[in-house]
Formats: C-alpha cells, sequence, structure tokens
C-alpha cells in the first residue's frame, strides 16, 4: 500500500492483516465495510417499520439512510446492506454496510428472540373457574381461554403473535394470580369460609 | 439525503457458499478453513479431513449468516485485542452466551 492510501484505510475495522483478502479487483481495493447499530421497538419490529440509521464517517461527519426493518429481526440481529460501506478505491467496488438491531426494553413485553412474554395478573377465581380474558399482543388485543385450574405462573401460549419471521414467534401469557386482600369483615370471611372448605395444603408432599 | 435500502438477514436461515463467505468478510479461504478447524465456525456440508491447501470438500461447504457475524467478531479480537484462535473461540462462546442471559432478562 503506497502512504497516500493508507489514510483511506484508516477507519477500517481490520486494516491489511495478511489474513485479510484485499478485494482487490480490475485496478483498485474495495471499500471498507462499515458497522452502525440502531435501537428499535418492539412495535418497529413488528409492523417491520423503516428506520433511519446513522453510519458514523470519517471525519466526524455522519451519513443517514433508511432501512426497513426485514422479517426475523429480534434482538442483537444483524443485516447486511451490500455495496453501503465505504467508497471503493480506483475500480474497487464499495464495502457493505453491517447493522445491528437492539430492541429496546418495553414496558409491558419482553421479547426473546422473536417470542413475546407476557404477565398477565389473574384473580383467583378466574384462574379456578377459567374465563376469557382479553390480553395485549403486539398486534392488538386478542381473547385467550384462561382453562378451569390455572395456576400462578402457568404459560399459555398464544400461537405465532410474536415477531414476525419465518417461522413467527409466539406471545408467552405468564399468569401471575393476585389476592384480593382481606380488608373488611366480610372480606375475612370469605378467607375463612375457604379454609373451612378447601381440603388443601400446598407443602403437602405429592 | 435517505435512500431505503433493502437488507439481507445474517440469521440461520441464510445460506453463503465458502465463496460468498469469502467476499462478504473479506478474508482468504484459508483463513475461514482454520476458523473451520478450530471450531469457531462450522460448515453445515460434513468437512473430511482436509489434505490440499482448498479440498475438494469445502467447496460444497455452507455456512448460516450466524457465520459472517462471528467471523467478523473473530477478525476483530485477533486484530485488535491479539488474542489467539484458541482464545477467539473461547471469547466469542462467552460473549454469545452474555447475549443470550441478557435477552432472557431478569
Amino acid at each position: 500500500m503506497t502512504p497516500g492510501s493508507s489514510r483511506l484505510f484508516s477507519s477500517t475495522l481490520f486494516g491489511n492483516h495478511d489474513f485479510r483478502s484485499q478485494g482487490r479487483r480490475a485496478g483498485g481495493f474495495k471499500g471498507a465495510d462499515e458497522h452502525a447499530r440502531v435501537g428499535i421497538t418492539l412495535e418497529e419490529a413488528f409492523r417491520r417499520d423503516s428506520v433511519e440509521i446513522t453510519v458514523p464517517q470519517p471525519g466526524g461527519k455522519q451519513r443517514r439512510l433508511r432501512v426497513k426493518i426485514p422479517p426475523g429481526v429480534a434482538d442483537g440481529k444483524r443485516v447486511r446492506l451490500k455495496g453501503q460501506g465505504g467508497p471503493g478505491v480506483g475500480r474497487g467496488e464499495p464495502g457493505d454496510l453491517f447493522v445491528e438491531f437492539r430492541v429496546v426494553p418495553h414496558p409491558q413485553f419482553r421479547a426473546e428472540g422473536r417470542d413475546i412474554h407476557y404477565e398477565l395478573p389473574v384473580t383467583p377465581w378466574e384462574a379456578a373457574l377459567g374465563t376469557d380474558l382479553k390480553v395485549p399482543t403486539l398486534g392488538g388485543d386478542v381473547k385467550l381461554k384462561i382453562p378451569p385450574g390455572s395456576q400462578s405462573g402457568s404459560r399459555l401460549r398464544l400461537k405465532g403473535r410474536g415477531l414476525p419471521g419465518e417461522p413467527s414467534g409466539d406471545q408467552i401469557v405468564t399468569l401471575q394470580v393476585v389476592l384480593p386482600k382481606a380488608g373488611n369483615a366480610e372480606q375475612r370471611a370469605v378467607y375463612e369460609k375457604m379454609a373451612e372448605t378447601m381440603d388443601f395444603d400446598p407443602r403437602a408432599a405429592s | 439525503m435517505s435512500r431505503r435500502i433493502d437488507p439481507q438477514l445474517l440469521d440461520e436461515q441464510l445460506r453463503l457458499t465458502l465463496r460468498d463467505m469469502c467476499r462478504i468478510c473479506g478474508v482468504h479461504a484459508e483463513y475461514l478453513m482454520e476458523l473451520v478447524d478450530e471450531g469457531i465456525i462450522a460448515p453445515q456440508a460434513p468437512a473430511r479431513r482436509r489434505t490440499s491447501r482448498v479440498p475438494r470438500a469445502a467447496q460444497s461447504w455452507h455456512f448460516d449468516g450466524i457465520a459472517v457475524v462471528r467471523v467478523q467478531r473473530a477478525i476483530r479480537l485477533q486484530q485488535d485485542l491479539g488474542v489467539n484462535l484458541p482464545g477467539v473461540a473461547l471469547a466469542l462462546d462467552l460473549l454469545e452466551e452474555m447475549e443470550a442471559l441478557r435477552q432472557r432478562g431478569p
């Protein structure tokens, strides 16, 4: 490499190491690959929105471009944008741009790959007797059948309601039974009645 | 200035030949074969014991998109931190385990 051209490679990640092929073709060098990271919301990943990506350039400048989120994107997934990296030298082709998607934390949902986890608070009678409940998903509310005899921590799967992809993720709903307070005499009586009626010891060896 | 481009997802479903891998990662086939020998990337077709510099079996190898990310990280670890290949293999496994744990959340 001539001294003049070394500057062009100063911004590359890897420099001119011996195991790097130099991409030399027909009187030129392939441009440098560039790397960027972009934070997206779960909603953006679900709708597969276009997001703006800022690529830092040598000399403190920035380059902006829009990228449509492909199906199958989850936290930490990377895409390659062919020819969107640094310009080639001479007749060399431009480098590529690699973008890493980071899913930002969501107040309601937690993503694990393409699966979406959601905690649904339920009353003891809803869990014990079963019912239909409205559950939010990224695609809007859906009705979920709570089977009778559900326990706190029971997991119910909403097939295909997670992030899109091949295959799409599921939404996994974890039931969280919340006990009402025994606030007044009448309410306390209900618990006392339960204690009498229910032949139940959760610590009994099964 | 804002153009829209369709990206290529580097996931488990992507199928890349050895030649694709060389082009995308900007490395020689010999380097990728070293990484295969070290278990840092694994081709999908069974690899026979290598005899020549580029064995015929290697021509039918396929890699997924995750391998691209691993190769890029391997280069960075070797280049920037001076880690040797067994060290690279260990560091990559630990990094990926950490990422998996981070995703699983609290």
